[in-house]
């Protein structure tokens, strides 16, 4: 796959995805689904990167472009979320504009609120890619349970899973 | 629309950037960390926003598509510097952040054969995967508290919509959200309008 279209399809991402929640989405339907360019794996491995190190999830994006094209890839990934958001600007500009337009107003929500469900979609698609073992499915609810009703920092709930692998492993191994 | 701050409070570009690559780099878990990072370091601390443009910069980065985060830190540069404020405080959130991205990318093949971390990695696999879920339950009622009847039923209804799309008939997902905002436009008008998107 050339790196324009490569561009192209992380742009497309990166505008349709609102707060990042359904860029994955769209990213593993583009480049995995219909492409052929994105193995499962390399998905899931970049959603992983994507919460374990620093900056905005939506970051996963670069390893995605890794994943897909090595240091190029990464760096059209960089370059298409970058250049996405540079005309927020005009956001300033056209605010008060927009507010009075009822229509874009609507759908804008209507768009936020089918983004929300790409996001359950995601879950669903890494729930069958991981293991499944009754101690996966239970760490996978626990984190649920966690996010969706309390206001647990995240980083808690993914250093927690880590310990459980961790002590799941050691106490195989003895 | 907001002018830039008056110069006795500007910070200089190096400093701009600098903070945000900090922010980008010690924000662990996403987006929200990063926001209350940057609130304290540009209102409470370096006093170079006011609140209330600070919360403007939050609210329209909201109903930006892409990452939030970015666009706020384009807006919050903007505010304080005009363009090479933007561009110094988008370019350090990403320098960082993205140079350790690309690190863990490079070293995930190595690091998935190590046993133990394989291990871990599973584990953290399936944190991953409830995460996931209950992000978009939360984003649901985030987005359903303030709306009533009519509006929210219509809410609820697309985001069920998106799952079932993306999810169970995979539909493309793209696709899926130019739907759910087309359907948008016509359906909250039969709500009564209501709230527009915070």
């Amino acid at each position: 796959m050339d790196l324009l279209s490569l561009f192209v399809v992380f742009v497309k991402a990166s505008v349709l995805s609102f707060g990042g929640s359904a860029l994955p989405a769209i990213l593993h339907n583009e480049l995995g689904r219909e492409r052929g360019v994105l193995s499962d794996d390399d998905f899931v491995a970049s959603l992983a990167i994507g919460q374990i190190a620093p900056g905005p999830n939506g970051l996963m994006a670069l390893a995605v472009g890794y994943f897909v094209a090595g240091i190029p890839g990464a760096l059209v990934a960089a370059a298409a979320l970058y250049v996405v958001s540079l005309p927020v600007l005009l956001l300033l500009r056209v605010q008060d504009l927009l507010n009075r337009v009822p229509p874009v107003n609507r759908g804008v929500r209507g768009a936020q609120a089918g983004a929300i469900g790409l996001t359950l979609a995601l879950g669903y698609v890494i729930a069958q890619a991981m293991p499944a073992t009754p101690l996966h499915f239970g760490v996978a609810a626990a984190a649920f349970v966690l996010i969706a009703f309390s206001h647990v920092d995240v980083l808690w709930v993914l250093g927690g899973a880590a310990l459980v692998g961790l002590v799941a492993f050691l106490g195989w191994g003895m | 629309m907001a002018k830039p701050a008056p110069t006795a409070q500007r910070p200089g570009l190096p400093r701009l950037f600098l903070t945000f690559a900090k922010i980008g780099l010690l924000s662990f878990g996403g987006g929200q960390t990063a926001i209350v990072f940057s609130e304290q370091e540009v209102v409470e601390r370096g006093r170079w926003l006011s609140a209330d443009d600070y919360d403007r910069a939050y609210a329209l980065s909201r109903m930006y598509p892409g990452i939030h985060v970015l666009a706020q830190a384009v807006l919050i540069g903007y505010l304080v510097r005009g363009w090479g404020g933007a561009l110094a405080c988008s370019l350090g959130l990403l320098a960082l952040s993205s140079a350790a991205t690309l690190a863990l990318a490079a070293s995930y093949a190595e690091l998935r054969a190590n046993p133990v971390i394989a291990n871990v990695m599973d584990d953290v696999l399936a944190a991953t995967a409830g995460l996931t879920f209950g992000l978009g339950v939360r984003l649901a009622r985030e987005t359903t508290r303030h709306e009533r009847g009519t509006t929210r039923a219509i809410t609820i209804l697309l985001v069920l919509a998106g799952f079932v799309l993306l999810g169970l008939l995979r539909v493309n997902a793209a696709l899926v959200v130019l739907l759910a905002g087309l359907a948008g436009v016509f359906l909250y008008r039969i709500g009564g309008g209501g709230r527009g998107p915070a």
